[in-house]
């Protein structure tokens, strides 16, 4: 769920960006660390870019009858962590919000904040808990996907509500705005995160290599004969 | 989104400073944001619905115009849940059975105000996208010295973006003929495949344009030799002309005799 062009107030505009610029700061001196170190990586951290707003592009149906899409920013924690997720997230909503309409350039702090920042960093301390559970693949994926989506959309309720907080209380703002748009996201955050169980579930089948090191793979996880390439 | 690259490669705009007219969207955006008078975001709307106009002569590929629609349906949702908590004067309320909504007047008016921003902002950005393509936004982004880094990584991942859709419109179609997407539990199930499989081909098309880049000499760095038109002082002139006449406009609307009050002798 973005924030669309011109909900927010100037003075919540500039204050979301202000939260938002040091991680995606910290984010482009991992990435050019990363490119300086092993510039190879530039064709995967660029496709990986890509694939986050191709995914966006996948239409799921939504219990409300419309249908909505995953973000992947959760797929993305697991594969290249919060600090990168949140550079590649900067410039897909970029193109969201100029080619798509979907979001907006002065929301771009907020929403940056919410889907990259916020949402990962939540998705990330519950795949590391998980990691050191040793909990398979399933509820692992199944937290972080979930975690990162549904954190990302509790956030911008919140960066609603403050923006217009009822006669005065952001609590009764949130709660309204929570509450109404929880009919689409809650089932859209569920389907995340079934969505890339089954994502991890082939990948790790098909590109075990991928995943070196990511998941508490077991066996099966990995050797399991693949039935069909499909599609 | 081919299309919006199409139509924004033919726009007769296309030619113009990016950074200029990014810096000319800014201050449409920043002054509709600022406004509180309804007046500011409807002159913006004006604004951006004539250059786009006169950009795209209103051909409108279709994603986009289903993407309209959708920001619409969002933008009533939203101005409705604005106009229900904004606490103020009880102007009507609305019973449906398990709960009575109230909407206040303050509350009607701030919805009122901020859907209209965000029509009008949302004109302005695709006037925008429509007449500047974004590899040459990324490439102007290297006038004001944003990192090579951002922008070459901007760059691939849009051209990539291109590359991927059209494989993963080639797997939807397969796999739409299987009838992989009948009933719910297929659908998801399809869908995970198909992000899979646009993820693993992703990854070996990585691999494969590393190879293709080390055998042509690749150093780490993508030049570029056609730079875009740089950013002249008659667009921030014009930029800021454009917001100070929209601030006082909004001034004059909302605090006509302080305005006027500044004239007298």
């Amino acid at each position: 769920m973005h924030i669309m062009e011109g909900f927010l107030p100037v003075e919540w505009a500039v204050f979301w960006s202000i939260l938002s610029v040091p991680v995606v700061v910290w984010g482009f001196f991992k990435i050019r660390k990363l490119f300086a170190e092993s510039p190879e990586m530039k064709m995967s951290v660029a496709l990986a870019g890509a694939f986050i707003f191709v995914l966006s592009s996948l239409k799921l149906p939504s219990v409300t009858g419309s249908s909505s899409h995953p973000t992947g920013t959760g797929a993305s924690t697991i594969l290249h962590g919060v600090a990168i997720t949140s550079v590649l997230c900067t410039i897909v909503l970029v193109f969201q919000a100029l080619l798509l309409a979907h979001g907006g350039i002065t929301t771009l702090g907020a929403n940056i904040f919410s889907m990259g920042i916020a949402g990962p960093f939540v998705g990330w301390l519950a795949y590391r808990g998980m990691m050191r559970a040793k909990l398979g693949l399933v509820p692992t994926v199944f937290a972080t996907a979930f975690l990162a989506n549904f954190s990302a959309y509790i956030v911008t309720a919140l960066q609603l509500a403050l923006a217009f907080p009822t006669a005065g209380s952001v609590m009764t703002s949130f709660i309204t705005f929570f509450g109404i748009f929880a009919v689409t996201q809650i089932p859209l955050a569920v389907v995340e995160g079934v969505l890339f169980i089954m994502f991890f579930d082939y990948l790790a089948r098909t590109r075990p290599d991928l995943l070196k090191g990511k998941l508490n793979l077991r066996p099966k996880d990995s050797n399991a004969p693949v039935k069909a390439v499909e599609a | 989104m081919n299309t919006m690259d199409e139509i924004a490669y033919s726009s007769p705009f296309r030619d113009w400073s990016p950074l200029g007219k990014l810096a000319l969207t800014l201050s449409l955006l920043v002054s509709s944001l600022i406004a509180s008078s309804i007046l500011i975001p409807l002159i913006v709307f004006l604004v951006g619905f004539a250059l786009f106009f006169h950009s795209t002569r209103l051909r409108l590929p279709r994603v986009i115009a289903f993407a309209l629609l959708n920001a619409l349906l969002i933008f009533i949702v939203s101005a409705l849940v604005i106009a229900l908590v904004t606490a103020g004067q009880p102007l009507w309320a609305v019973d449906l059975w398990v709960v009575t909504l109230h909407f206040s007047q303050e509350g009607v008016q701030l919805a009122t105000l901020v859907f209209f921003r965000a029509v009008a902002g949302v004109m302005v950005m695709l006037f925008f996208a429509a007449s500047t393509p974004l590899p040459q936004l990324a490439n102007a982004l290297r006038q004001v010295k944003v990192p090579k880094e951002i922008v070459e990584l901007t760059v691939l991942v849009y051209r990539y973006s291109f590359l991927l859709l059209e494989q993963l419109s080639t797997m939807y179609v397969a796999a739409d003929c299987r009838l992989g997407f009948r009933g719910y539990r297929n659908k998801y199930r399809t869908t995970s495949k198909l992000a899979v499989n646009v993820f693993t081909r992703s990854m070996d098309m990585a691999e494969r344009s590393q190879v293709a880049l080390n055998a042509r000499g690749f150093r780490g760095v993508f030049h570029s030799y056609r730079s875009p038109v740089r950013l002249s002082i008659k667009w921030i002139v014009l930029s800021a002309a454009v917001f100070f006449s929209l601030y006082a406009i909004n001034q004059l609307v909302v605090e006509p005799g302080h305005v006027l009050g500044m004239f007298k002798m």
